[in-house]
C-alpha cells in the first residue's frame, strides 16, 4: 500500500561528440533521464559543450531582455532537428543586434524624459525669475571677472557644495526649493570657473539657461518652453512607436529565435554534465528501470555512429545520491505536495504519501465530524479551486471524512438532534473518545516505528534498525511501556515482567547510543542518562499528543453548544445571524486549527521518526519552453 | 541596565570578538607558514586565487554577521544590514569600472563578492547588460540612482577620473549610514557616532592627502570629495586643511591627538598605517567597553573587515613567496 520511489538504474552513454545533440534531444523529448555530473572526470578530463552552453546562455539573456516588449502571443513551432553551435551563435547575434536597437530607442526615450524634466524645472523657476528686481541679461553677458550660473542641485549636496565652493571664492545663493532640488545662484571668479564647474558637475548640478529677454518677452520664453516640452514628448511618442514597430516587424524572427532556444535547451543542459576526451563523450544519469528497453531502442534508431550504452542498479554507496521518482494518482497530488513541504523521500525510503493521505483524512474527520460543516468545506474547495491548486481535492477528502464522522456522531451544523447518530455523540462518552484517540495514537506510533525499521534497513543502517530508538529495540520498548501501563491501570500490577519489558530494550538502546558516542567518560554518561530520560518522556508525550484527536471532537460539540446558547439569548433575527456567523467561525477558525493540528501530528509524531526527507526529486531532462 | 536580549548580544559578540586576531599577534600570523594558514582558513593555495581567498574570508565573516544581526530588529537591524553594504559598494565600483572599460562579463564576475542575503543591488542583471548605457538605466532604478547622472557624464566625457565617482558612491553610503544612526535610541546613537567619527577621520584625512598631494586637485574639489565630518575633523578643520600646500603643514595643523600621532610621518603609507592602528585601537576599546550592543556589533564588523584585508595581504604575500619585510610593509607593521 505504501510503496517506495520507483526503481532506478544508472545510465552511462559513451558516444561521439557529434551525436550528443541528437541524443540530448531524444532523451529530453522522452523525459526519462535525471542527469548527474560524471564521476569519471579524472579519466575524461575535458568538458565538451562549454561553448554551446555559453552561447545558449547569451541567447537566453538577450531573449529575456526582449521578451517584455512582446505584445503578441508568441507561437513557437517545434523544430525537427537539433540546433548546431554555429546556428545558436547566429541566433544570438540576431537577438543581440535586435536588443541593441531596442536599447538605443530606450536610451533616446530616457534622454527625452530627462530633457522634459529639465524644462519642467525651468518652467517652475520662471515665476521666481520674473519677480526678481534684477536685469537677467546681465547674467549671461560676458563679464571679464565673474561668471554667473543658475541651476538646481539635489538637497543632499547643498551644504557640502557651499563649503567646498567657498574655498574657490565662489558664492552660492539658494533662492527656491522643490521636492528634490534646491534652485541656486552661483557667482564665481573667472580664474576659478573651471574648478567650480567641475565640482558643480560632480554635485549633479543642472544648469538652467535663463534667456536675457525673460523680462521683456516672458510669454515668448514660456511658449518656447512649452514648445520644448511638446517636442520632447513628441520624440518619446515617436521613439515608442518606432520601438513598437520594430518589435512587430521582428515578431516572426523572434518566434524563430525562441524555437531555436527551446530546441537548444536539452544539449545546453546536458553540456554542463558532460565529460569527454577528444571526440569521445560520456553522459551519465538515472533512468526508471522500466524504461531501459525503450531508451535502448530509440537510441539505436537515432544514433548513426557507434555508441556504448550501459545500465546498472545503484550501488549501496550511492543510494543517498540517487534521486527519487514518485508516481501517484492525481487525487493524491495535494497530499504529495504537503509531504514535500517536509521533504522528498530518499531513494529506497518508504514514500509516506498514501499513509499520510489516509491518516490525515481520518484524523480530520474524527476531530471535525459534522455533516453540514463537511459539506461546507467541500463547497469552499469548489469555490476557490482556481485560486489554490489542489484545494478542491484536499477539501473534498477532508469534507467527506467530516461528513462520514458527522453521520457517526449525528451532527449537522452543530445540531445533535436532527439525525440519529450511527455510533454516538462525542459528548455522550468523552472517556471512550479519549481511549479511542489513545489507541489510535499507539497504533500510529507503532506503524511509524515499523516504517522506520524498514527505512533503516533499506539504507543499510542495520545496527540502528535493530538497536536504535526508532528500531526494533525502540518498538519492543514501546510495547513494553504500553503493556506495563495497561497492567498497572487494569490490574494495579507492575512486577518483574513489566520491569524487564521496559528496562531491557531501553538498556539495549542506551548501550547502542553509548557505542556511537565520542568524548570523555563523564560526558558520555551525562549524554546517555539524558538521552534515556528523553526517550521515555518522548514516547509518553507522543502517545498523549494523540489525545487532541478526541479533545477536538469534544471541542467541536462544545463550540456548537456555546453558539446555540448565545443565539438563544437573541430575538429571531439575532438568533439566525448568530447561528450563521457562529457556524462560519467554526468552519474557518476551528477547521483551520484542526487542519494544522493534524498536520502537526503527521509531521512531528510521524514523519520525523521514520522519514528523513533528504531525498532529491527526480528532475527529467526536457525541452524547455520559453 | 542591560536587557535580556542585550546580554545575549554581548555574549555572542564577545565570543566572536575573542576569535579576532589581536593587534600584537599579527607578527605571529606573518610567521605562520602557508600550510598552517590553509588549514586554519580552509583554502587550497594550489588552486585558489587571491580573489577566491578574499571571497572565502568575506563569506565566513558574512555568516558570522548573520548570526550577530539575528537578535536585532527594526531600525537597528536596518542599520547593521546597511553597514554590510560596504562590500556591495566594492561590487558596484568593480562593475562600473569594468563596464566603462569594456571588460568581459566573466572577468568582472570573478571580482565580485557574493553577499548572499545581504545583497540589495541586482548584480547579476547589472552584469548581464550589454553596454554601459543599459547598465546605467538599470542602476537608475536602484538605491544608487543619484550617482547615475554623474556616472553617465564620466562615461561620456572620457578622461575624467573614476575616483570622483568612487567618492560619490562612498559619500552616499556614509550619509545613508549616518542617517540610520540618527534614528536609533540616544545611547546607541552617541556611541555609534564615536566609532563612525573615528573611522571617518581616518578616511577623510587619507582621502584629503591623496586628492591634494597625489592627484593635485584644488582645495575646493578635494574638500567636496570628502565624506561626512568625523569626530576630530569637522567641516571647519577639513576646509582649513584643504587649503594647505604641504603634507608637513597639514600634519602640523591637525587637531590633537592626530598631530602628535602623525608627527614626522614621512610617507602616505606611514600615515595610513598609523591612522589604521589608531582607529583599530579605538574600535577595540569600544568593542570591549561599550554598553550598547549594536555599537559592539558594529565595532566587530569593522574589526573583522580590517582583519580580512590584513589576512588577505599576508596570504597573498606568502603565495607569491614575498620577503617577510615586504609583507610587514604591506600590512603596516614594523618587524
Amino acid at each position: 500500500m505504501l510503496g517506495t520511489p520507483l526503481p532506478l538504474e544508472h545510465l552511462s552513454l559513451v558516444m561521439l561528440d557529434i551525436d550528443v545533440p541528437i541524443a540530448s534531444d531524444l532523451l529530453a523529448s522522452m523525459e526519462v533521464i535525471h542527469l548527474i555530473e560524471s564521476q569519471q572526470d579524472e579519466i575524461l578530463g575535458d568538458f565538451p559543450g562549454k561553448a554551446y552552453q555559453s552561447a545558449y546562455r547569451r541567447l537566453d539573456k538577450h531573449l529575456k531582455k526582449i521578451s517584455p516588449y512582446l505584445d503578441r502571443r508568441v507561437v513557437v513551432e517545434r523544430r525537427a532537428a537539433p540546433v548546431a553551435l554555429d546556428e545558436l551563435d547566429r541566433a544570438d547575434k540576431r537577438a543581440q543586434s535586435l536588443w541593441k536597437r531596442v536599447s538605443s530607442y530606450e536610451e533616446k526615450i530616457r534622454a527625452a524624459r530627462e530633457k522634459i524634466q529639465h524644462h519642467k524645472q525651468l518652467s517652475n523657476s520662471l515665476t521666481q525669475f520674473e519677480n526678481l528686481d534684477f536685469d537677467l541679461g546681465w547674467l549671461s553677458a560676458d563679464n571679464p571677472f565673474l561668471k554667473f550660473l543658475v541651476g538646481t542641485v539635489p538637497h543632499a549636496e547643498l551644504s557640502q557644495l557651499e563649503r567646498a565652493l567657498s574655498l574657490a571664492n565662489t558664492v552660492i545663493e539658494p533662492f527656491q526649493k522643490s521636492q528634490e532640488h534646491d534652485y541656486i545662484f552661483v557667482a564665481t571668479e573667472k580664474e576659478h570657473q573651471q574648478d567650480t564647474e567641475e565640482i558643480l558637475k560632480a554635485a549633479n548640478f543642472y544648469e538652467l539657461t535663463i534667456p536675457p529677454e525673460l523680462h521683456s518677452h516672458p510669454e515668448k520664453i514660456k511658449a518656447d518652453i512649452q514648445h520644448q516640452l511638446k517636442k520632447n514628448q513628441g520624440l518619446i511618442d515617436q521613439y515608442s512607436e518606432a520601438l513598437h514597430q520594430l518589435i512587430q516587424s521582428q515578431h516572426e524572427e523572434i518566434c524563430e529565435i525562441i524555437a531555436i532556444l527551446n530546441m537548444a535547451s536539452p544539449f545546453a543542459t546536458v553540456a554542463s554534465n558532460l565529460t569527454g576526451k577528444g571526440q569521445l563523450v560520456l553522459l551519465e544519469g538515472w533512468v526508471a528501470a522500466s524504461r531501459k528497453q525503450e531508451i535502448d531502442k530509440q537510441l539505436g534508431l537515432k544514433l548513426c555512429n557507434p555508441y556504448l550504452l550501459t545500465f546498472r542498479p545503484p550501488s549501496i554507496d550511492e543510494m543517498s545520491r540517487v534521486p527519487s521518482l514518485q508516481k501517484h494518482a492525481r487525487l493524491l497530488s495535494p497530499f504529495q505536495r504537503l509531504v514535500e513541504q517536509f521533504g522528498v523521500p530518499r531513494y529506497g525510503e518508504i514514500d509516506p504519501t498514501k499513509l499520510f493521505a489516509f491518516s490525515y483524512t481520518l484524523m480530520f474527520g474524527m476531530m471535525f465530524g459534522d455533516i453540514g460543516h463537511g459539506a461546507s468545506i467541500i463547497l469552499i474547495g469548489i469555490l476557490f479551486r482556481k485560486k489554490i491548486v489542489g484545494l478542491q481535492t484536499f477539501a473534498g477528502f477532508a469534507g467527506l471524512s467530516s461528513i462520514l464522522f458527522g453521520t457517526l456522531y449525528g451532527s449537522v451544523f452543530g445540531y445533535e438532534d436532527i439525525i440519529h447518530p450511527l455510533w454516538m455523540s462525542p459528548m455522550e462518552a468523552p472517556t471512550q473518545m479519549l481511549l479511542i484517540a489513545l489507541a489510535w495514537g499507539v497504533s500510529f506510533l507503532m506503524i511509524v516505528n515499523l516504517l522506520s525499521i524498514v527505512n533503516l534497513l533499506a539504507l543499510n543502517k542495520r545496527a540502528e534498525a535493530y538497536f536504535g530508538g526508532n528500531g526494533v529495540a525502540g518498538l519492543i520498548f514501546y510495547w513494553g511501556g504500553i503493556y506495563g501501563a495497561y497492567q498497572y491501570v487494569a490490574n494495579q500490577q507492575f512486577a518483574l515482567v513489566e520491569m524487564v519489558g521496559l528496562l531491557l530494550p531501553l538498556s539495549v538502546i542506551l548501550y547502542h547510543q553509548w557505542q556511537t558516542l565520542e568524548g570523555r567518560m563523564a560526558e558520555k554518561i551525562l549524554i546517555t542518562v539524558i538521552e534515556g530520560i528523553e526517550k521515555v518522556i518522548n514516547r509518553l508525550s507522543s502517545t498523549l499528543s494523540f489525545l487532541r484527536v478526541a479533545a477536538f471532537s469534544l471541542n467541536h460539540v462544545a463550540l456548537a453548544a456555546a453558539i446555540f446558547t448565545l443565539a438563544g439569548m437573541m430575538d429571531n433575527t439575532g438568533y439566525n445571524i448568530t447561528l450563521l456567523l457562529g457556524n462560519l467561525f467554526i468552519i474557518v477558525l476551528e477547521g483551520g486549527i484542526v487542519a494544522i493540528q493534524c498536520l502537526r501530528l503527521e509531521y512531528y509524531e510521524g514523519f520525523s521518526r521514520f522519514f528523513s526527507g533528504k531525498g532529491e526529486r527526480f528532475t527529467p531532462l526536457k525541452i524547455e519552453t520559453h | 541596565m542591560l536587557h535580556q536580549n542585550d546580554s545575549y548580544i554581548l555574549t555572542r559578540v564577545n565570543i566572536l570578538a575573542s576569535q579576532l586576531i589581536d593587534l600584537n599577534h599579527w607578527q605571529a600570523v606573518v610567521d605562520t607558514d602557508l600550510e598552517t594558514l590553509q588549514t586554519r582558513y580552509h583554502f587550497d593555495a594550489s588552486s585558489a586565487s587571491s580573489q577566491d581567498i578574499e571571497k572565502l574570508l568575506i563569506d565566513q565573516a558574512l555568516s558570522d554577521f548573520q548570526l550577530l544581526f539575528r537578535p536585532f530588529s527594526g531600525l537597528q537591524r536596518d542599520m547593521l544590514n546597511y553597514a554590510v553594504h560596504w562590500y556591495e559598494l566594492a561590487n558596484l565600483k568593480v562593475l562600473i569600472r569594468g563596464k566603462f572599460t569594456g571588460m568581459s562579463e566573466s572577468t568582472i564576475h570573478r571580482e565580485l563578492i557574493d553577499l548572499g542575503q545581504f545583497a540589495v543591488l541586482p548584480l547579476s542583471r547589472l552584469l548581464e547588460t550589454d553596454d554601459p548605457y543599459e547598465m546605467l538605466r538599470l542602476l537608475e532604478k536602484t538605491a544608487y540612482s543619484n550617482i547615475v547622472k554623474q556616472a553617465r557624464t564620466i562615461f561620456e566625457e572620457e578622461g575624467q577620473n573614476l575616483f570622483a565617482l568612487d567618492s560619490a558612491i562612498d559619500r552616499h553610503f556614509f550619509s545613508g549610514l549616518m542617517q540610520r544612526v540618527r534614528f536609533l535610541p540616544l545611547g546607541d546613537q552617541q556611541q555609534l557616532t564615536t566609532v563612525l567619527g573615528t573611522m571617518m577621520d581616518r578616511l577623510n584625512l587619507l582621502w584629503l592627502i591623496r586628492y591634494r598631494f597625489t592627484y593635485r586637485l584644488s582645495p575646493a574639489k578635494s574638500y567636496y570629495l570628502l565624506a561626512t565630518t568625523g569626530k576630530k575633523l569637522h567641516a571647519g578643520n577639513l576646509m582649513q586643511l584643504a587649503r594647505v600646500e604641504t603634507v608637513e603643514e597639514l600634519i602640523e595643523q591637525l587637531p590633537a591627538p592626530l598631530s602628535q600621532l602623525l608627527s614626522q610621518a614621512d610617507s602616505l603609507t606611514e600615515i595610513e598605517n598609523r591612522m589604521e592602528h589608531y582607529t583599530l585601537s579605538a574600535t577595540r576599546t569600544l568593542l570591549q567597553y561599550s554598553t550598547s550592543g549594536i555599537t559592539r556589533v558594529f565595532c566587530y564588523v569593522l574589526l573583522r573587515e580590517s582583519e580580512i584585508h590584513l589576512l588577505q595581504s599576508i596570504i597573498k604575500g606568502k603565495m607569491l613567496a614575498f620577503d617577510e619585510a615586504l609583507i610587514h610593509q604591506a600590512i603596516g607593521m614594523k618587524k
